[in-house]
């Protein structure tokens, strides 16, 4: 009789909320949805660390249509086991869906934090359709200049309440 | 020669009766068949002549008292056969009481004062102190010390005691059992957390959001 306190205090144990976890999510938002068809995240070593690509996804179909990934685009990037270094994250969007033709680019540098789950939003806008900038920084207006893509502090992101939709993302759900 | 041979007779029967200790004790049966002779006067009468218990008559019911009187005008012939004896010299007579024997055990025999007594028949005894004893083949002997009284005839129930088996009771647990409860309480634990992890990991969110580009995660090591 005297294990089941025991067995019944480890299972509420197992019960219990999963421990913080160190980890960034990419949300990439857009308000390009006509032209914009394809899509790609690509994360670099920062500017001041030369090196290949750390990691680049599949062209992503854009759109509503069968096969293709709604916006925003979102991807969970967590750090190998004692990584603390600083990365870019870039996201190119493309006017086909086969990510040939590039029509905009947003990127960030950003550092994983310890036990945090953050949120990166880049938004590939209009104001910055056909404006690229040199490594190291990104276009973040309609005067097309490019400034430093550092993002010292990134919000935190709530796992369970998932990206924010932007206000001119579609109503998928919506039957009017 | 024939005067002196009967003088001679005479003198031996008077030695003979002087030299017996009983003799003088040798009570005329009374008209209520209670006395009885060859026993001594502090217990049970009948049958002392046999001269194997001389103080613990056999008993016998009154019925085969009355039966040996009618046979033959001697009290109890049926066990003692001595109670003929003239009545001249009878002691102060003592009233004597007596007992019925009852067992519900069938075969059960019982005994007064270690003497045979017959069932469900009145049994004379001298008031006092006696031993009521039911043995039967296979139960245990069951002895009572019960009070007679003279003038009554007191009705007695005894049963040889059934040998019941005994069960022994349930040990306490040793301690190796309880060293094996233990270990199987450690399984069943680990095998209940285990299980719970899996199912919390199951209902929970994943430990890392998984977003809609393929494969939805990306370790990064920068």
């Amino acid at each position: 009789m005297k294990r089941w306190p025991l067995l019944a205090a480890l299972a509420l144990s197992a019960c219990a909320p999963a421990l913080p976890a160190t980890e960034i999510v990419l949300a990439v938002e857009s308000d390009l949805p006509g032209k914009l068809q394809g899509a790609q995240v690509v994360l670099e070593p920062a500017a001041d660390r030369a090196g290949p690509a750390l990691f680049a996804s599949d062209c992503v179909c854009v759109g509503t249509q069968q096969g293709c990934t709604a916006l925003p685009l979102t991807l969970g990037l967590g750090p190998e086991a004692g990584d603390s270094n600083a990365f870019t994250v870039v996201a190119r969007g493309y006017s086909d869906s086969g990510c040939t033709d590039k029509i905009v680019e947003q990127s960030a540098t950003v550092t994983f934090a310890t036990d945090q789950r953050l949120l990166l939003e880049l938004d590939l806008t209009t104001a910055c359709e056909n404006d690229f900038c040199p490594s190291g920084s990104t276009c973040r207006d309609a005067s097309g200049q490019c400034v430093d893509d550092a993002r010292p502090s990134l919000p935190p992101f709530d796992i369970d309440a998932g990206v924010p939709l932007s206000p001119d993302s579609p109503d998928l759900g919506a039957s009017d | 020669m024939g005067a002196r041979r009967g003088l001679l007779l005479c003198c031996f029967v008077v030695l003979l009766g002087a030299t017996d200790p009983f003799s003088p004790a040798i009570a005329a049966v009374d008209e209520g068949g209670l006395a009885d002779a060859g026993a001594p006067p502090d217990r049970v009468r009948d049958g002392g002549a046999s001269g194997e218990h001389p103080a613990d008559a056999a008993v016998v019911p009154d019925a085969a008292a009355d039966a040996g009187r009618a046979s033959g005008g001697t009290a109890d012939a049926a066990t003692a056969g001595d109670a003929s004896t003239s009545a001249s010299s009878a002691p102060p007579r003592v009233e004597e009481g007596g007992l019925v024997l009852i067992s519900r055990i069938e075969g059960a025999r019982l005994f007064v004062d270690g003497l045979p007594a017959a069932v469900g028949q009145p049994i004379r005894l001298l008031p006092g102190e006696h031993y009521v004893e039911a043995r039967r083949d296979g139960y245990l002997a069951h002895r009572i010390e019960v009070r007679v009284e003279a003038g009554k005839v007191e009705r007695l129930e005894i049963d040889p005691t059934p040998i019941v088996p005994v069960v022994a009771p349930p040990a306490p647990p040793s301690r190796w059992w309880i060293a094996v409860e233990a270990g199987c309480a450690a399984v069943l634990g680990a095998t209940g957390v285990t299980i719970g992890v899996l199912v919390a990991r199951a209902g929970a969110p994943p430990l890392f959001y998984e977003g809609n580009v393929p494969p939805g995660f990306a370790r990064v090591s920068p």
